[in-house]
């Protein structure tokens, strides 16, 4: 079926109509063969259209006998009556006596099937004459059997039994296995109308024999048809590639358009690239004149930095000269600062040694007149003294007192200054130092008490030579005369700063005995203002003050 | 039996006086009087004094090595160094090399006392020998030598005063001690001081200094 449906569109497709017309008619008759009469009938009409078309005769001839044939299976008589009737004239006109035969023996069927026994007899003898003229002996097989059936009916035994073999006999000629199935199931159908079941029996075997062999029979059909399929199957793919080729063929054309297509392309674009270049070259032209001017503005330039350079040089020579005066000037100064200094330091040696001078003259003078007046002194009471031992020993004794007491006191004299010139005595807590030894070795055997005390502001000052030495021999002084003749029992000294003056404060609780004109005190009083200071002594009833104020540097 | 006193001074009016004054007195007795301390090994031995008056200054031989000297075979005789002024730097030095203290030629009325003194084992310490004392002594234990004596606190204290001008009196007032007291601090001080020094020599001797 398939192969058909596709030769079919093959038709279709070419537009073979008389393919159509012969495909449609086999498709009908496989329709036939599976039983779907309503199908096949379908398909005759088309195949009858198309051979209508065509007048394709012959064709509808057998369409024609075929649906005739159908309908007769329909049981659709009048319309098989009129086919059939087509089918004989179309025959007649055709002349072939094949086809006529074929028509008369459908006529046949057809009036079996309407009963009409006796007319179908007579047609079937016409196509069995006809048949046995062209010896169309398949044809001829069936006819037999349709026959024998019509006789049967016809309840003509005899002919019909005689028909039937005939049938089978050219049926098993012609080795046509339908035919001899189908003559065999006839065969069988009469005898079991016949009552001979036996008969009917094995006729039916063979018959069924025979039918299933024509199965395998149509299987083989239908393996032929597969193949028939594969091969027109490949006449496609034949086909097909044939189209490619043409295909890549137009498509090569298509290409070679293309490329010159392409090739146009290229020139346009070269044309451009031309276009380009010549704008570059006239871009470099721009840029040649660019540096041209660049180069002169260079040039300019070059000139400017020269005159700058020029220009830079007088200022360098200028700075060079600026720099040399101050250098000069720098050494001016140096010099004269160096010079400056020398002459400092030449004044302060000058100084230092006119210092040095005064203070040698200062001792000088010291030694003579304290100690050397007194070593006189010493002299002439020795003498004295030694001439008056054996007339006046109390006498002499008086003149030796005084001598001992005379000698003691230049001793101390003399080591107030040595102490004084030191260098290390310069602090003013020597100067304490130096008078607490002296209180202790006066007042201690008196068993004064004495209280001596620094202010701690004092403590780093500096006293110079001369105010160091009279400093001192003016506390000794004091002390020394409140030792002899104060009477007191607690004496203190006190060395303090007030109004950035040095104020020293020697207190005793005894009695003032001397007056303000004594040697003593004058001698402190005059000490004091050698010194440029004070002093003033305040006797009161508790006891006596001595105050003595002097400037300190 | 009187102490034997050995003298030496260079200035002959002053060596005379002192004789005189001493036999005057009768507390001791002047067993010689030289001029110049060349052979004072030698005399020691001889005279075996119990006192020597040493003066610092004298012509041909210097009071301080003559000390020393001396110091090396005699270790118990008292010497009193005879000088000008307190604050000589051989004042220091000689009491540093074995003098038992000093006396001033300005205050020989003392002389006697102090002689006596000193045979009592007194020791005679004014402000600037202090002073002296206190920068010779370290305060801490320096690396130079650990057998370096140190003083302690109270003769730290004594020193200080002394060089401020207090007396033994005015430092027992103040320190709240007896006179008594002070003296031995003070002989204290005078046995470091030697201790030190010989040290101090030693060490400097082995430096090869």
């Amino acid at each position: 079926m398939d192969s058909f449906v596709k030769a079919l569109g093959l038709y279709e497709k070419n537009g073979h109509l008389a393919g159509m017309g012969e495909t449609y008619s086999n498709i009908a008759s496989l329709y036939y063969l599976m039983g779907k009469v309503d199908d096949a009938i379908q398909y005759q009409k088309s195949s009858i259209e198309i051979r209508e078309k065509l007048n394709d005769t012959n064709g509808l001839v057998i369409t024609n006998l075929n649906i005739g044939q159908l309908y007769i299976l329909k049981g659709v008589y009048p319309l098989a009556f009129n086919h059939l009737q087509q089918a004989i004239a179309y025959a007649q006109q055709v002349k072939k006596p094949k086809l006529l035969a074929s028509a008369y023996a459908a006529m046949s069927a057809y009036y079996s099937r309407i009963k009409n026994y006796t007319e179908a007899l007579d047609w079937q003898n016409k196509a069995i004459n006809l048949f046995e003229e062209s010896n169309d002996k398949q044809l001829l097989s069936r006819l037999y059997v349709s026959a024998g059936n019509l006789a049967n009916v016809a309840n003509d035994s005899l002919k019909s039994i005689n028909y039937y073999n005939r049938a089978l006999s050219l049926a098993t000629e012609l080795r046509n296995k339908e035919n001899i199935g189908n003559a065999h199931e006839k065969m069988s159908t009469f005898y079991v109308s016949r009552h001979d079941y036996e008969k009917g029996y094995s006729h039916y075997k063979t018959y069924t024999i025979y039918r299933d062999s024509i199965a395998e029979k149509s299987n083989l059909a239908k393996i032929t048809e597969i193949r028939t399929q594969y091969e027109t199957e490949k006449k496609d793919n034949e086909i097909t590639r044939l189209h490619t080729l043409e295909t890549l063929k137009e498509l090569q054309i298509d290409k070679q358009n293309a490329v010159i297509e392409g090739n146009v392309l290229e020139v346009k674009q070269k044309q451009i690239e031309i276009e380009i270049l010549s704008k570059e070259k006239q871009l470099q032209d721009e840029e040649l004149e660019k540096q041209s001017l660049l180069t002169k503005n260079r040039e300019q330039q070059l000139a400017l930095a020269e005159k700058e350079k020029q220009i830079r040089v007088n200022e360098l020579a200028n700075q060079k000269i600026v720099r040399n005066l101050l250098l000069g000037g720098l050494v001016l100064l140096l010099f004269s600062g160096f010079t400056f200094f020398n002459r400092f330091k030449l004044k302060r040696k000058i100084q230092q040694q006119a210092d040095l001078l005064a203070i040698r003259n200062s001792i000088s003078k010291n030694l003579h007149d304290e100690i050397g007046s007194t070593l006189t002194s010493i002299n002439i009471l020795s003498n004295v003294s030694q001439k008056a031992m054996l007339s006046q020993p109390e006498q002499a004794r008086e003149m030796l007192t005084k001598i001992v007491g005379q000698s003691k006191a230049v001793q101390e004299k003399m080591s107030d200054i040595v102490w004084a010139i030191r260098p290390e005595n310069e602090k003013i807590e020597s100067l304490v130092a130096r008078i607490r030894e002296y209180a202790a070795h006066t007042l201690e055997s008196q068993d004064i008490e004495t209280i001596i005390s620094l202010d701690e502001t004092l403590l780093d000052n500096e006293l110079s030579v001369e105010t160091r030495k009279e400093l001192l021999l003016i506390c000794k002084e004091a002390i020394s005369n409140i030792a002899k003749h104060a009477g007191a029992s607690a004496v203190s000294l006190l060395f303090t700063k007030k109004d950035g003056q040095l104020e020293v404060k020697i207190a005793d609780n005894g009695r003032w005995k001397g007056g303000s004109t004594g040697t003593g005190t004058k001698s402190m009083t005059d000490r004091a203002t050698q010194l440029g200071g004070k002093l003033s002594i305040l006797p009161g009833q508790d006891g006596t003050m001595i105050l003595v104020q002097l400037p300190i540097p | 039996m009187n102490p034997k006193v050995l003298i030496y001074e260079d200035n002959e009016p002053l060596r005379d006086s002192v004789v005189t004054m001493l036999e005057w007195d009768n507390s001791v007795a002047v067993v010689a009087a030289f001029t110049d301390a060349s052979s004072v090994k030698k005399d020691v031995l001889a005279y075996t004094p119990d006192v020597i008056i040493m003066d610092i200054e004298m012509p041909h031989s210097n009071g301080v090595d003559a000390v020393k000297e001396l110091r090396t075979v005699n270790k118990e005789v008292a010497v009193l160094m005879f000088t000008v002024f307190e604050d000589d730097e051989n004042v220091f030095n000689a009491i540093c090399a074995g003098a038992n203290g000093y006396i001033l030629k300005s205050n020989l009325e003392l002389l006697q006392a102090s002689i006596l003194d000193v045979l009592n084992g007194g020791a005679p310490m004014s402000g600037t020998i202090a002073r002296k004392v206190l920068g010779f002594i370290p305060k801490y234990e320096t690396k130079k030598d650990p057998n370096l004596e140190l003083l302690s606190k109270r003769e730290n204290e004594i020193l200080d005063f002394l060089v401020k001008g207090y007396s033994y009196k005015m430092l027992a007032a103040q320190l709240a001690i007896s006179i008594e007291t002070v003296r031995v601090h003070i002989k204290s001080i005078y046995r470091k001081l030697h201790v030190n020094s010989a040290t101090e020599a030693l060490y400097k001797v082995s430096q090869g200094k």
